[in-house]
């Protein structure tokens, strides 16, 4: 009996490979405890980090088929030699046993989210979401399939291929669910982006002024050692926040404000100094407009109203303020990234910039400086039929209409700005308005944590004719696709370069340190393929990834060989005012070419030309403000399966001030269930009782609560902010989605019945 | 001969955890078991607070109590003042894990030795900084020759305003010392955990 | 040996065509058939399972399964309880003693079922590596995993070959033993 010979092996004449030997140690005595790994013939490989959206260079230790280390090195601009705990775990997210591994279809007749599948080949999962686009496109238009994304591959789906396929339904959640009001807010102020590498002047600054910023909880690397290094150089430190947060431990002073009334707080620092005459006169008279009416308009907001509002005494108010003046053009008040709070937020952030323009310190030291991206060329393709304009952490290019034959994004006229709101995209999958969008492609964005309103995204999904997931692992929105592809993980793979505006812009290479595990490819493989599959081939000309890297490199005279070198490419920028002065020009993209205190565009837009104070929706009896943050080994809802991280971090609890948990009967490590003001339900969830927080919220770290038995450690861990973000303030001049209005009572709840992280990791092996 | 040491700066320290993953994932360090953690401990009543993130591992001690009872040997000082483990002579009796007084030691179940930090000893010998030391994005650690004066470590630690070192009570002379306590009354204790 | 090879490399591989064919043709039986004579052993009745119902249970039981995978197919799973261990790295020795490598096609582990199957019938001509193979390194995920196939495949497809492999293996194991200990 003959069974037919499979092929999955060969017999090979070269039977012996490369075996390691001894390495370049010498076995000191010292050396003898070395771990197996550093003895043996470790390669490194420049590559970027993909633990969190800072992106650090990094070099990879490799052995064979697997990468043991990752370190920072000090020729890039991001991780500077250093690594945050993310980035120095993320290599175990390459080896868990969780990962997706071949290409899946759902069997026909399964609901979504039964997650019935089958294995298919790449050809039969392209060839079948290549039928369905064409026939989307026939029956309701290229706009009828929308593209969400985040990751460092998001460019080749989110970007590229929606601009090339002709659908301008294409989002991040990086803008409206992050930075949409600081980067708009900055548009109509300075005519500049902030951008994803905030342009702080760290190092030499003296004072800063912190309004929930998290650093320190949020370990964004290159911040983290800036903000450590102004403090060794001296600078004096406010924390603003309802909770006593790292960044609050680290301060000099920290201001307990009551949630929402930031602004009321902004608007009395401005109005002190200019009633005390304590602002840079030069600079406003040289680089703004609109200071007269500022002056008129700042005159009620007095520290004594705003003492009514923030709960901050007056005097204090004037303290600050008074020392922010000594100290400027030094004294600086960091935009934080993650803006969309309470739905007003793009004017909170406005104000936040007159504040900071009237310490004088736009494009000069100690202040923000003028980030420049770094000049490299496109690839070129011909001109693809739509700008790609689903932005990242600094916002979209700004795409007014559409060109002819195009129907504009959906979410066009419920706000001001250009940006894209990606929340806004769900409602046309449900109600078929303005238009009905009828396909998604999820890469990398986690649906169920990242976008406001669950239940309506789960609406959404099972009303979809096309769905299809690009991920690395079976997160819960993953496992309702139609289709189902597994992406290569970062270590594993080239991507496009990423480019960073900052100071001395730069070009960082991601290249793979192995092969992919598995039958799993790298994104712009499978963007390409598809590409070709739905009669786009012409704009994906490049032969593969090299050929399409080292063209772009050679616009700045490199090719990708020296750039493997390297790793990374630095740039000189113009950082500063005078470095634009000696040009005869200056950085204002605005109207009027100056910074805009006072904003004509806002106004004829018919909003507030000046920031004024709305008070925030107040807390209902029984409930408190469900506020959130980040935890510095975890990044979003992406890292809860990396043992670990988990080993150092499994699951989130709920801060409750400790007189608040005395009252209500809580003693510390008791568990609660928290409940929203929709009766969603989420825990249990410990409980941290503590000083540390206010009396009328409680908080939580994001990116817990998973609901997904195919994720073995983060399966059923703590509480989602995001299932209990069921409603969000739709901020009508950027679109973002204000979060901080949802609010929960807590219950007392039993201690889940868990296996231990170190007991899941040994029984499932990772 | 050198006097190997370590600074933690705890007013740069932030809890992130960096060192404790660039340990686990340079040293292989088996799930369950940890050379390096950190406690983050509160003190005072709101609004007045402070936290303290305080990283400990090892201290490699200039007195150390494993080495004593370690009845194989395998627990000894190097000449530069490092407390090493010959894991080859290591017989995982336990000894020495029950006389450090910081729980710095746990039983590698897989090779059968005891371990703990060894300030990642394989990469000194190549001039490398430890791996913890090399990752902290808060500028918190220092690591050096605290007998050369012209050591960055000796320098700074002449120009603290405050050091402390874990149980000073028990005369183990600690050398990783620790700067810059963010409570007036020094490091936290044991008892006041939460 | 060389057979059982070829039926662990033709039951656990992705159910495709070729598997239908050995199914249809009754190849896949025969195979079975031949085994169990050899061994003293009852012929294992394999279901007329579809070749789609195969797939979606395959994919449950070997790939991706919302609630969670119960039988990951890689025999490091069972010698290291994890992946990329040390079973898997000596594996890998013992494919280059062998002078067998994987195929670029083979788009998966090299301690895959299938893969391991396919190298204990290929060293036909080195059966002492073959039997090594299949008692140290196929044999042990048989035993972990033959009890959880028996509750998770609602086929019994995978449950039955498993199940008859593992006695296979205990026949071959006894016989290997057997001399030594008289």
């Amino acid at each position: 009996m003959k069974l037919p010979r499979r092929n999955f092996l060969k017999l090979s004449a070269a039977a012996v490979g490369a075996v390691s030997v001894g390495g370049a140690v010498t076995l000191t005595s010292r050396a003898k405890a070395a771990p197996a790994w550093y003895t043996k013939e470790v390669t490194q490989v420049f590559q970027i980090c993909e633990n969190c959206f800072w992106r650090c260079g990094i070099k990879a230790s490799v052995v064979g088929n697997r990468v043991y280390k990752v370190d920072g090195y000090k020729e890039n601009p991001k991780s500077r030699g250093m690594l945050c705990p993310r980035g120095q775990a993320a290599p175990a997210q390459t080896y868990d046993p969780d990962r997706l591994k071949k290409p899946l279809i759902r069997i026909e007749g399964s609901q979504r989210g039964d997650g019935r599948y089958r294995e298919a080949s790449w050809e039969e999962a392209l060839d079948y979401i290549a039928k369905k686009m064409l026939g989307l496109k026939e029956q309701y238009g290229t706009e009828s399939i929308a593209f969400f994304g985040h990751g460092t591959g998001d460019g080749w789906f989110v970007d590229f291929l929606p601009a090339a396929w002709g659908s301008p339904n294409a989002a991040k959640p990086s803008v409206s669910l992050c930075t949409a009001p600081r980067e708009v807010a900055a548009q109509y102020t300075f005519g500049r982006a902030i951008g994803g590498h905030e342009p702080i002047d760290w190092p030499n600054t003296k004072y800063i002024v912190l309004i929930g910023h998290h650093i320190g909880e949020d370990t964004h690397n290159t911040q983290l050692q800036e903000f450590s290094e102004a403090r060794k150089n001296g600078a004096r430190v406010v924390v603003v926040d309802p909770r006593f947060s790292t960044a609050a431990a680290k301060a000099d002073r920290w201001l307990p404000i009551k949630p929402g009334t930031d602004t009321a707080l902004l608007l009395a620092w401005i109005h002190v100094l200019i009633s005390e005459n304590l602002y840079d006169q030069a600079f406003i008279e040289k680089y703004t407009v609109g200071m007269d009416q500022l002056v008129a308009h700042i005159k009620p907001y007095t520290p004594e109203w705003a003492e009514q509002q923030t709960e901050i005494p007056a005097q204090v108010i004037r303290q600050v303020a008074r020392e922010m003046a000594q100290h400027k053009p030094k004294a600086i008040l960091p935009p934080t990234r993650h803006t969309v709070w309470y739905g007003n937020d793009t004017q909170r952030m406005r104000a936040s910039y007159i504040l900071n323009t009237l310490l004088g310190n736009y494009g000069r030291e100690g202040g923000f400086y003028i980030a420049m991206a770094p000049y490299l060329e496109k690839y070129p393709t011909p001109q693809l039929p739509l700008e790609p304009a689903a932005g990242g952490c600094a916002g979209p290019a700004a795409v007014v209409t559409e060109p002819e034959g195009f129907k504009p994004r959906a979410d066009k006229g419920k706000f001001l700005a250009n940006t894209t709101a990606i929340q806004e995209l769900i409602e046309p999958m449900v109600s078929g308005q303005p238009y009905p969008i009828k396909g998604l492609f999820a890469y990398g964005i986690n649906l169920f944590h990242a976008i406001p309103n669950v239940p309506r995204t789960k609406e959404a999904l099972s009303k979809l004719d096309l769905y299809v997931a690009i991920d690395v692992l079976p997160q819960e929105h993953v496992m309702w696709a139609d289709v189902i592809l597994p992406e290569a993980t970062y270590l594993e793979r080239y991507d496009d370069f990423v480019t960073v505006a900052h100071k001395t812009p730069f070009i960082q290479l991601r290249m793979p340190a192995h092969e992919p595990l598995y039958d799993s490819k790298p994104g712009w493989w499978i963007a390409k393929e598809l590409g070709k599959r739905i009669g786009l081939e012409q704009f994906f000309p490049w032969q593969n990834i090299e050929e399409y890297l080292d063209t772009r490199m050679q616009s700045v005279g490199l090719d990708l060989e020296t750039m493997k070198s390297m790793g990374t490419m630095v740039q000189s920028g113009k950082p500063w005012l005078t470095d634009w002065e000696k040009e005869n020009s200056l950085p204002f993209n605005t109207l009027s070419g100056k910074i805009e205190l006072y904003s004509e565009a806002l106004a004829k837009a018919g909003f507030d030309p000046l920031p004024k104070y709305e008070a925030p929706q107040a807390v209902p009896e029984g409930f408190y403000r469900l506020l959130y943050g980040r935890s510095p080994v975890h990044t979003f809802a992406r890292t809860q399966n990396n043992p670990v991280l988990m080993e150092m971090e499994s699951s989130n609890s709920v801060w409750l001030n400790a007189e608040e948990a005395a009252r209500l009967g809580f003693k510390p490590g008791d568990h609660a269930y928290l409940i929203n003001q929709d009766g969603v339900r989420e825990g249990p969830v410990r409980l941290k009782v503590t000083q540390r927080i206010r009396k009328d919220a409680v908080y939580i770290t994001h990116g817990f609560g998973h609901k997904a038995k195919g994720m073995a450690l983060a399966d059923g861990r703590g509480a989602s902010d995001s299932y209990l973000q069921t409603r969000y303030t739709l901020d009508r001049i950027s679109g973002g989605a204000g979060l901080r209005n949802n609010f929960v009572k807590l219950e007392k709840a039993p201690a889940p019945k868990l296996k231990s992280v170190t007991q899941l990791i040994k029984e499932r092996g990772a | 001969m050198a006097r190997l040491g370590m600074l933690i700066d705890l007013s740069a320290c932030v809890g992130c955890a960096a060192c404790a993953v660039a340990c686990k994932m340079e040293n292989q360090v088996p799930a369950g078991a940890s050379r390096l953690w950190i406690r983050e401990r509160e003190v005072g009543l709101f609004p007045n607070l402070a936290v303290e993130f305080r990283p400990e591992q090892c201290n490699h001690c200039e007195n150390p109590p494993c080495v004593p009872v370690c009845p194989t040997g395998a627990s000894y000082q190097t000449k530069d003042g490092l407390v090493e483990v010959d894991v080859a002579k290591c017989i995982a009796c336990g000894a020495c894990a029950a006389a450090c007084p910081y729980d710095a030691r746990f039983t590698n179940k897989k090779g059968g030795y005891a371990d703990k930090c060894n300030f990642c000893a394989h990469r000194l010998a190549k001039d490398q900084q430890p791996a913890c030391v090399e990752t902290c994005p808060a500028y918190a650690r220092v690591f050096g020759d605290l007998d050369d004066p012209n050591s960055e470590i000796a320098k700074v630690l002449k120009a603290a305003e405050r050091s402390d070192v874990l149980r000073p009570d028990q005369g183990t002379r600690p050398k990783v010392i620790y700067l810059n306590a963010p409570s007036k009354k020094g490091l936290t204790q044991e008892v006041s955990d939460s | 040996m060389q057979l059982l090879g070829w039926v662990t490399a033709a039951a656990f591989a992705p159910p495709k065509a070729a598997l239908e064919h050995d199914l249809v043709s009754g190849t896949l039986q025969a195979a079975l058939a031949e085994m169990a004579k050899a061994r003293d052993l009852p012929i294992p009745d394999l279901p007329q399972t579809p070749l789609n119902e195969l797939q979606a249970v395959y994919t449950s039981l070997f790939v991706s399964n919302p609630a969670g995978l119960p039988c990951p197919p890689y025999v490091g799973m069972a010698l290291d309880e994890r992946l990329f261990g040390d079973g898997f790295d000596r594996l890998l020795e013992l494919y280059r003693e062998a002078g067998l490598e994987t195929s670029p096609d083979w788009r998966d582990l090299p301690d895959h079922l299938a893969a391991v199957g396919e190298a204990i019938a290929l060293l036909e001509a080195k059966p002492a590596l073959a039997r090594t193979l299949a008692l140290d390194y196929l044999y042990p995920w048989l035993k972990r995993y033959t009890p959880v196939l028996q509750e998770a495949d609602s086929t019994s497809f995978y449950s039955a070959i498993a199940l008859f492999l593992s006695q296979a293996l205990e026949v071959v194991q006894s016989e290997t033993t057997a001399p030594q200990l008289s």
